[in-house]
């Protein structure tokens, strides 16, 4: 029996541990410091470029507590894990005792009830049994809605009560944190986060997914119709538009426009706004070599003979700015499909001296450009859970903060004193399961409110 | 003239309001009082206009937006909500003293605004980004939420000073005498914590909210959603240990104190130190 008792006591010990205000505590200002590291450290750098960042040995360190990626490490996992056992115990343990006190009747009236409530008063009243009553419940009325008419031993018992419910606040906060919990944790087992580059008329039914790199079908092709970027007078980017099509067995099903900040779903599948790029699809050249120039129109990817001699040229590589000098064409000549020469030609500068492969000088006369449009494309199947916790939250907390389940009893006799006069005497007595202090200003200035009347 | 113009009187508006306030400290004649309460309203009313008009400007300037964009106009919210706040717990509870504590904090936030070299105080247009109206109530909510906090923290250092100086030596004792009850003190820095946590919260609901139709993403712990988190955590252990445990007076007046500390290094912090979506600070 002994040994029953001990594993029952360490049980207990193990509840109360989990349940008590104090581990909340110690875990909310690990919670707290812990997460300044990340914002110090970069996150989500891949190992080979902390060791050269900070040598060896600390990254060995921050290797073994994935401070590269502190928030998704072992450790704060466990944090966030203890926080939710610490959050769900102790709402179980507390939530039974307060729903007691939620479903038990008022305490009935006695000389050790008023003793023990935290605002008492007592008065002498002039009038009768009866009028005193009514006063009361004049008095009472203005702040609590019903009057109820208890069982006394001798004269008149009332009780009234308001915000009995307020005592649930409290559950409804902590409840709210594990349902963002569960929003956050069925985001990262079915949702993904992923990426998809589209040129205007391409079309792709597949999106490359984060981190992974994996490639994952969608089921549906999209296509980008068009890409619109506008700017304000001083340069800075006003818009970015995707026109989109939603293509379903090479059939159009559906089109849609998405701009940053206002993104378009389909079938549960999110298309963000996320990057543009601008490509060549053909530019037109001149090459002069000599006296002679020759006309060449390349495409990326294409190699394009320059007729009457026995070169051809590639456009390999096409940047929209490099090193600040505009557009530039990554070019490369053949001859007998070996390479010649390479260079980079500057589209905007055509006087650069390193617009020249072997003996041609070369300019850029006209390129055509395709924009791509580069789109997050998300699914998170717990995001209402976020919405609706966040909402639960904030009802909770106003529901805690600003709401308390206020009791008063009142009680009045008629006693008779030692010269055989008969008076009233009055008690009031009054608590609050929250902000007492306030409660017991207001119900101050009723009384005195009495007293002037 | 133009909305500029009256932001820089405002600025100087909040530093006479708070000295007015420091008079009555001192002196404790009721003149001071009605004198301070006057001025920070008038002061509180033209800083409205001007925060009105400048939205105006924007849309004579054909990019219309509220103004609400970049660090010199989020510094003079800063000091509209600390004036607001103040007030409203004036009006609350006729303690005038503690415009003394507080006020100075929106006089600064405004000369910050108003005078500091590298600040951007033109009116631009906004980034695709930045087009949103969560984004708005984002911004509101955060700043009230701060505001809270920044009137918390000068209601503790209140607290601090005040001492436990008894009532009867008010004739003798320094100015720390005519503030209020400790116990009233107390109570305020505890109920304005409750105010900015709530907001804070409002706050960063709305901010995950704008993140997730703009990023696709609600929560990606940049430095500033990160340090946010961060000062929300110290608050709530802060309303843990008051309202599980009991803690009050120096104890709550100092948490209230490092709370404010981890506001400022949310809001300039991370921007000037740290890095990530929200750094305007660097524009």
């Amino acid at each position: 029996m002994a040994n029953t008792r001990t594993s029952k006591g360490i049980f207990a010990q193990v509840i109360d541990f989990f349940a008590s205000v104090k581990l909340a505590i110690v875990i909310l200002i690990a919670l707290a410091t812990t997460s300044v590291i990340g914002t110090v450290l970069p996150q989500g750098e891949p190992l080979e470029m902390v060791v050269r960042r900070y040598g060896p040995a600390t990254a060995r360190l921050i290797g073994l507590f994935q401070l590269q990626d502190m928030y998704h490490s072992w450790w704060f996992q466990w944090l966030l894990l203890l926080l939710s056992a610490n959050l769900i115990v102790c709402s179980l343990r507390r939530f039974s005792s307060t729903w007691k006190v939620i479903q038990a009747p008022p305490r009935s009236v006695s000389d050790g009830l008023f003793e023990t409530l935290p605002f008492q008063k007592k008065m002498r009243l002039s009038t009768n049994l009866d009028a005193s009553r009514e006063r009361v419940q004049a008095l009472l009325g203005k702040k609590f809605k019903a009057l109820k008419t208890l069982e006394a031993p001798s004269g008149l018992a009332f009780y009234a009560e308001k915000g009995r419910y307020s005592r649930l606040g409290v559950f409804l906060v902590h409840f709210s944190i594990l349902v963002i919990f569960a929003g956050a944790i069925a985001g990262s087992l079915w949702g993904f986060k992923g990426f998809m580059e589209l040129q205007e008329g391409e079309a792709k039914d597949k999106i490359t997914i984060k981190n992974s790199g994996e490639l994952r079908p969608l089921g549906f092709a999209v296509r980008c119709d068009r890409f619109l970027v506008s700017f304000y007078e001083n340069g800075m980017p006003k818009e970015y538009r995707s026109d989109l099509s939603i293509l379903e067995g090479g059939r159009e099903i559906q089109k849609a426009s998405i701009r940053v900040n206002d993104p378009f779903t389909y079938q549960g599948i999110t298309f963000y706004q996320s990057t543009w790029d601008r490509v060549p699809s053909t530019v037109n050249l001149s090459l002069t070599q000599g006296e002679q120039v020759r006309q060449v129109t390349v495409a990326q990817g294409q190699v394009t003979e320059i007729s009457g001699t026995p070169y051809s040229l590639s456009l390999e590589r096409f940047v929209n700015n490099l090193s600040d000098f505009g557009p530039a064409l990554g070019l490369v000549l053949l001859k007998d499909r070996q390479e010649v020469d390479h260079s980079w030609v500057l589209a905007d500068h055509p006087g650069f001296h390193g617009n020249r492969l072997a003996d041609f000088r070369i300019k850029v006369e006209k390129m055509n450009t395709r924009y791509v449009t580069g789109m997050q494309v998300n699914q998170d199947p717990g995001i209402w859970f976020i919405w609706v916790g966040s909402c639960l939250m904030l009802l909770g907390f106003i529901v805690a903060f600003y709401f308390s389940h206020q009791q008063v009893w009142v009680w009045i006799r008629e006693k008779t004193d030692p010269k055989g006069k008969t008076r009233v005497e009055l008690d009031l007595g009054g608590t609050a399961h929250k902000n007492r202090a306030g409660f017991i200003l207001s119900l101050e200035r009723l009384v005195n409110r009495w007293g002037s009347d | 003239m133009n909305s500029s113009f009256i932001l820089s009187i405002v600025t100087f508006g909040y530093l006479f309001a708070a000295l007015a306030y420091l008079l009555l400290l001192v002196f404790r004649k009721d003149a001071f009082g009605r004198l301070a309460t006057w001025i920070t309203l008038i002061v509180l009313g033209l800083q409205t206009w001007a925060i009105i008009w400048r939205w105006i400007e924007s849309y004579q300037l054909g990019i219309g937006h509220a103004p609400f964009s970049n660090l010199y106009e989020s510094l003079i919210f800063f000091a509209w909500t600390i004036a607001f706040i103040y007030l409203w717990i004036e009006f609350k509870t006729g303690l005038k003293t503690i415009g003394a504590f507080t006020l100075p904090f929106a006089f600064l936030s405004m000369a910050y605004a108003s005078f500091s070299p590298d600040m951007n105080t033109r009116i631009q247009p906004l980034l695709p980004a930045l087009k949103s109206n969560w984004l708005i109530a984002h911004v509101i909510t955060c700043f009230l939420g701060y505001a809270a906090f920044a009137v918390s923290c000068g209601l503790a250092f209140m607290y601090l000073l005040r001492g436990k100086k008894p009532e009867k030596a008010k004739s003798v004792a320094g100015p720390t005498s005519f503030l209020p009850e400790q116990t009233v003190l107390d109570d305020l820095v505890y109920q304005t914590v409750m105010v900015g946590f709530l907001l804070l919260t409002v706050g960063i609901a709305t901010g995950s909210i704008w993140a997730h139709s703009a990023w696709g993403t609600y929560w990606s712990w940049d430095p500033k959603e990160t340090w946010s988190l961060i000062t929300w955590l110290v608050y709530a252990t802060l309303l843990h240990a008051r309202m599980m445990k009991g803690w009050h007076g120096k104890r709550i007046a100092w948490f209230s104190i490092i709370g404010f500390a981890c506001v400022l290094f949310t809001y300039f912090g991370v921007n000037f130190i740290l890095s990530g979506l929200h750094s305007y600070g660097s524009a």
